[in-house]
């Protein structure tokens, strides 16, 4: 064998079922107490992305990543550019919840809670009622194209359509301020073209992505996209919580006339699985549950819904299909405190607390105090001795403050030549200027301490930042 | 650059419609890679500096609005962090010569 052939070959047996044309899978529609639950939260989860974006607050959207102006406004805070810190916490702590659901749960968030599920949901949910059930699906799939095939396939991609371009208008809503660009996509649509281009460029482009990936990609992406589904394995153990087949009771599997006759002659033992491949049919990344533990598996719990009815059905305990973990099928006990879920548990609820408290505590002032780089201090006369300092004040409250300044620990006149007026999200530069008796100063560094103050809402805030003196001592 | 990688895949995979495939599985892969960091990317990048000062010190006059800054600078990650995926890509794809070599008889 020649190299190109040889590596023809590997592709083709090694990794065929990889480059395998792909085949749709048409999920039947399954009913029971999971997909309620997972139902209930595409709901919310939808209701929260598209509803949020309309609500008020204060005067302005609650939820507003104002991009331009740099601040990020959640209901009754507003983050600055300053408060980056807050965001990588929130990052790092949205990281940590997922290794912890993980290693606890299994993968409770890909089967209730990743936005490609939930939409996915959605786009299912929108064809199976346009086209009809698993079997119409299919039958209309292979039927030529006639008046019903184009009707049903028309209104399927104006529902699919609409509905990814209002979720790609909702997304620019979070940083445009929704209603304003409701106004202008209606003054669009009218001929006149108020639309902004680069809103128009994420309107679409957000768009298109929903529209690709719900409606076409689907399971793949969870397949060959998901970096999270490959590295999942990693923080797993025995005491995780997975859907699994339970083999020693469903196997071996018989249906048909074959298990009637195995009943009735009562030779060997035969299992639970009546082989009704119910379960494959309504999973929606198309894989056999009963071959165990599968990277494919996104843990939606539809093969326990669908089992679970057929075990009620032939008169057998429900759970041949279950939320278990490999310690319980191999009947030993599950540890639910095991030293990483104690580690993750605890480092969590240190970080939850401690970012709470850090927004509770948040300061709507910010200070910067640079020292005058070009001299150390400056002699007035016989007595006073005077050094020059750089302020730097952030104002992130709503409204215009003006500040004073005070010194602890020495006797100083303080003296400035602007006011000290800041406008909400301004930074203000001001030059300060100490002046001390020299009679007053001990030794020829000291330490001092700036209180910066200011009245909010009828409360006094301040800021102490620490700095120098320097004198001829 | 894809003239490169079609030209090795034409003698990776004799088959069309399978160098079709892995060609378009391999650019959707790097595609979406490289999408994932660029927004990371801008988010740190964008955090850090403001845009509209960023392009008024521009060495050619840039009058570019905040959101076009946030837009272009996310693509221009993004079209970084593609092309470094394809060399890399292409680069790891070892030669011919030295696959023949690791392959298994």
């Amino acid at each position: 064998m020649d190299i190109e052939n040889k590596i023809a070959h590997r592709f083709k047996s090694s990794d065929s079922n990889l480059y395998a044309s792909h085949e749709k899978v048409y999920a039947r529609e399954v009913v029971g107490p999971f997909q309620n639950l997972r139902k209930t939260m595409m709901f919310l989860l939808l209701g929260l992305y598209y509803g949020m974006a309309w609500i008020n607050w204060d005067g302005h959207q609650a939820v507003l990543f104002d991009l331009p102006a740099r601040q990020f406004h959640i209901f009754w805070l507003t983050f600055w550019p300053q408060d980056f810190f807050f965001l990588a916490w929130l990052l790092i702590m949205a990281a940590l919840s997922l290794f912890f659901f993980t290693a606890l749960a299994g993968r409770l968030w890909c089967g209730y809670a990743c936005p490609q599920t939930v939409w996915t949901e959605a786009f299912v949910w929108m064809e199976r009622l346009i086209e009809g059930d698993r079997g119409a699906q299919k039958k209309l799939e292979k039927s030529p194209w006639n008046v019903e095939k184009i009707r049903k396939r028309g209104l399927k991609q104006l529902a699919w359509l609409s509905f990814s371009l209002w979720t790609g208008f909702t997304l620019v809503g979070y940083f445009t301020p929704i209603r304003e660009l409701g106004a202008s996509v209606i003054d669009t649509l009218s001929g006149n073209y108020a639309l902004g281009p680069w809103e128009t460029f994420w309107i679409l482009f957000y768009g298109l992505a929903t529209y690709g990936n719900s409606g076409y990609l689907r399971e793949q992406v969870c397949l060959y996209m998901c970096p999270y589904a490959r590295f999942q394995s990693a923080m797993f153990d025995k005491d995780t919580l997975i859907i699994s087949y339970d083999t020693e009771r469903g196997e071996p599997r018989s249906k048909g006339k074959k298990r009637s006759d195995t009943e009735n002659a009562d030779i060997k033992p035969i299992g639970d699985c009546i082989d009704c491949t119910l379960c494959v049919q309504v999973c929606p990344t198309g894989i056999d549950i009963r071959e165990g533990l599968q990277y494919e598996c996104i843990g939606c719990a539809a093969c326990i819904d669908a089992c679970d009815q057929v075990m009620e059905k032939v008169d057998k305990p429900k759970g041949l299909i279950r939320y278990t973990t490999e310690h319980s099928l191999e009947h030993e006990k599950t540890k639910l405190l095991r030293p990483r879920i104690i580690v993750y548990a605890c480092l969590l609820s240190a970080l939850f607390i401690a970012f709470i408290t850090a927004i509770a505590m948040r300061s709507p002032l910010a200070v910067d105090i640079l020292r005058d780089r070009g001299v150390l201090y400056r002699v007035l006369d016989a007595e006073h001795i005077q050094n020059v300092y750089n302020f730097k004040l952030m104002n992130k409250g709503k409204t215009p403050q003006t500040y004073t300044i005070q010194v602890k620990d020495l006797n100083a006149e303080v003296s400035f030549d602007d006011a000290l007026y800041v406008s909400p999200g301004d930074v203000g530069n001001l030059p300060v200027t100490l002046t001390v008796k020299a009679s007053e100063l001990s030794k020829a560094i000291q330490s001092i301490e700036f209180i910066i103050s200011t009245e909010v809402a009828g409360e006094t805030i301040s800021v102490s930042e620490k700095s120098r003196f320097f004198s001829p001592q | 650059m894809f003239k490169i990688v079609i030209t090795q895949l034409e003698k990776v995979v004799p088959e069309a419609e399978l160098q079709a495939k892995v060609l378009w599985r391999s650019i959707a892969v790097m595609a979406w890679v490289s999408f994932m960091f660029a927004g990371l990317a801008s988010m740190l990048f964008f955090a850090t500096f403001e845009p509209t000062i960023l392009a008024s010190l521009a060495t050619f006059s840039l009058n570019w609005s905040a959101q076009a800054v946030y837009t272009i600078g996310f693509l221009l990650f993004w079209l970084f962090g593609f092309m470094t995926t394809v060399v890399s890509a292409i680069l790891l794809a070892l030669p011919l010569v030295k696959r023949e070599k690791s392959l298994p008889e």
